[in-house]
């Protein structure tokens, strides 16, 4: 795992810890989106979709591209 | 029970009992009841103010029945069973903001504020938000029937009743002046609850009469008398009494709560108090009116909830609020003076040889219609209409 998403999930998990929605929605698209960048659909797939829910739930401005991405990869 | 046991209910209140002592001691008559008469009509359960803004939600387990009220994004009142269709997680744990949509806590199933299921993450397996056999369009949250009247949340549980205004227009019409006024909240000086070791029928019984007014209220002898309060009785909706001589409270510098629009001169010095059936209890002045839901607990433990409203939105402004304070001081302590009697009530019917009792033919009448009501709901509808 690099550096950049073990940071990323570091952070994931003290936004858990604090129960920070908007936070944790943010984190998680951030997460998704460098998987996305490195291809790994899976990995991008499983991130989005706790960032979307995430985002459902705190009406995240966000939200949109989330469902958007989660639908061009045929897992919504 | 057999029905056997409830004619002498049905009798003129001149011959009748009251409902035998299983009404308020049994665990298979409070069931019965249960289905009968709070699950087949329409039930309080909580009220607007509970959830004032979009987004709000708020759970109550009514009678052993999980529910949830929210407030949705155009604002209006939803009720629904508040289990997760997926593996029966109750949805929403504690009154608060839920935001945007209701997430089941276990697998964060994702409801609209509308009942919608509008996600259902990673159950094609991690990352695929879809499945063969997960049709979203029919695993939305079942929703309860609901009705907000005096900012009262009502709820048909069996969805059989007739519609509420078929329901409670009755009511409406005896208070149309009173109707679609907006009732105004000041929040926690305007609020309070009792929990009563008493069955939830004894509180509507003890608010449907007067009879007991100067012995439990003395405080009210001085100016309103037994003499000054008359019977409401509708068969089949509700009962209750009322006053002719309220009296609005003046401060010391002489202000007095703004009146509701447009009333007529009968409300210049009458008030009315009607039990309406089931639970809900309701007062009404020129100038403040309150509701008060009974939440049944068990056979011999209830909640009663009180909420107190006025005409004028300035009212809840804190320049009113020593007047709202003492309005307030005044009905609890009315309220509470009444705790200490349906709690002997509930304890008296622990005598194996209590029979009902027999009503005042007079005084009592309210009373008895309330039974007879309970009575009827809990015979079927041919033999109770005889």
């Amino acid at each position: 795992m690099t550096d950049e998403i073990s940071n990323l999930n570091q952070e994931i998990l003290a936004a858990h810890s604090q129960k920070d929605k908007a936070l944790l929605s943010k984190l998680y698209g951030q997460a998704a989106g460098v998987w996305d960048e490195r291809g790994d659909q899976d990995q991008a797939a499983f991130y989005f979709t706790h960032a979307w829910i995430l985002a459902l739930e705190t009406d995240d401005p966000d939200l949109e591209h989330y469902m958007q991405r989660l639908a061009e990869l045929n897992r919504v | 029970m057999s029905n056997s046991d409830l004619t002498s209910v049905l009798q003129p209140v001149m011959t009748a009992n009251g409902l035998p002592n299983a009404h308020y001691v049994s665990d298979d008559v409070f069931a019965e009841e249960r289905d009968k008469v709070l699950f087949a009509n329409w039930c309080g359960i909580g009220f607007g103010k509970d959830i004032p803004e979009s987004g709000d939600a708020m759970p109550i387990e009514f009678l052993g029945m999980p529910l949830v009220m929210v407030r949705d994004k155009e604002g209006a009142v939803k009720v629904f069973q508040n289990t997760c269709r997926h593996r029966g997680m109750t949805l929403v744990q504690e009154k608060g903001k839920v935001g945007g949509v209701l997430r089941c806590p276990y697998h964060s199933w994702c409801y609209s504020l509308k009942g919608d299921l509008v996600a259902t993450p990673h159950v094609g397996g991690p990352g695929m938000n879809k499945s063969e056999g997960i049709d979203r369009e029919n695993l939305g949250l079942i929703e309860i029937r609901s009705h907000v009247w005096r900012d009262v949340i009502f709820v048909n549980i069996d969805s059989q009743a007739p519609a509420f205004e078929a329901y409670a227009g009755e009511a409406m019409k005896r208070w149309g002046e009173f109707e679609g006024q907006p009732l105004h909240h000041s929040g926690e000086d305007s609020s309070f609850s009792f929990d009563v070791n008493c069955n939830w029928k004894l509180a509507v019984e003890n608010y449907c009469e007067s009879y007991h007014l100067p012995w439990i209220h003395p405080g009210l002898n001085s100016y309103s008398r037994l003499e000054d309060h008359y019977h409401i009785e509708t068969p089949g909706h509700f009962s209750g009494q009322g006053t002719v001589v309220y009296s609005p409270m003046i401060s010391e510098d002489g202000n007095r709560f703004p009146d509701f629009d447009g009333l007529s001169e009968k409300w210049d010095s009458g008030a009315e108090y009607i039990a309406f059936y089931p639970n809900v209890l309701l007062g009404v002045h020129r100038d403040h009116a309150f509701a008060l839901v009974l939440l049944p607990q068990s056979k011999e433990r209830t909640i009663e909830r009180v909420e107190i409203y006025y005409a004028d939105q300035d009212v809840v402004s804190d320049n009113w609020q020593d007047m709202r304070t003492s309005n307030t001081a005044m009905w609890k302590e009315v309220l509470e003076e009444d705790v200490f009697v349906v709690e002997g009530m509930q304890k008296g019917r622990q005598g194996i040889y209590f029979d009902g009792g027999r009503f005042s033919p007079v005084m009592d009448s309210p009373t008895h219609v309330f039974h007879h009501w309970v009575a009827s709901c809990m015979m079927d509808k041919v033999q109770a209409a005889e």
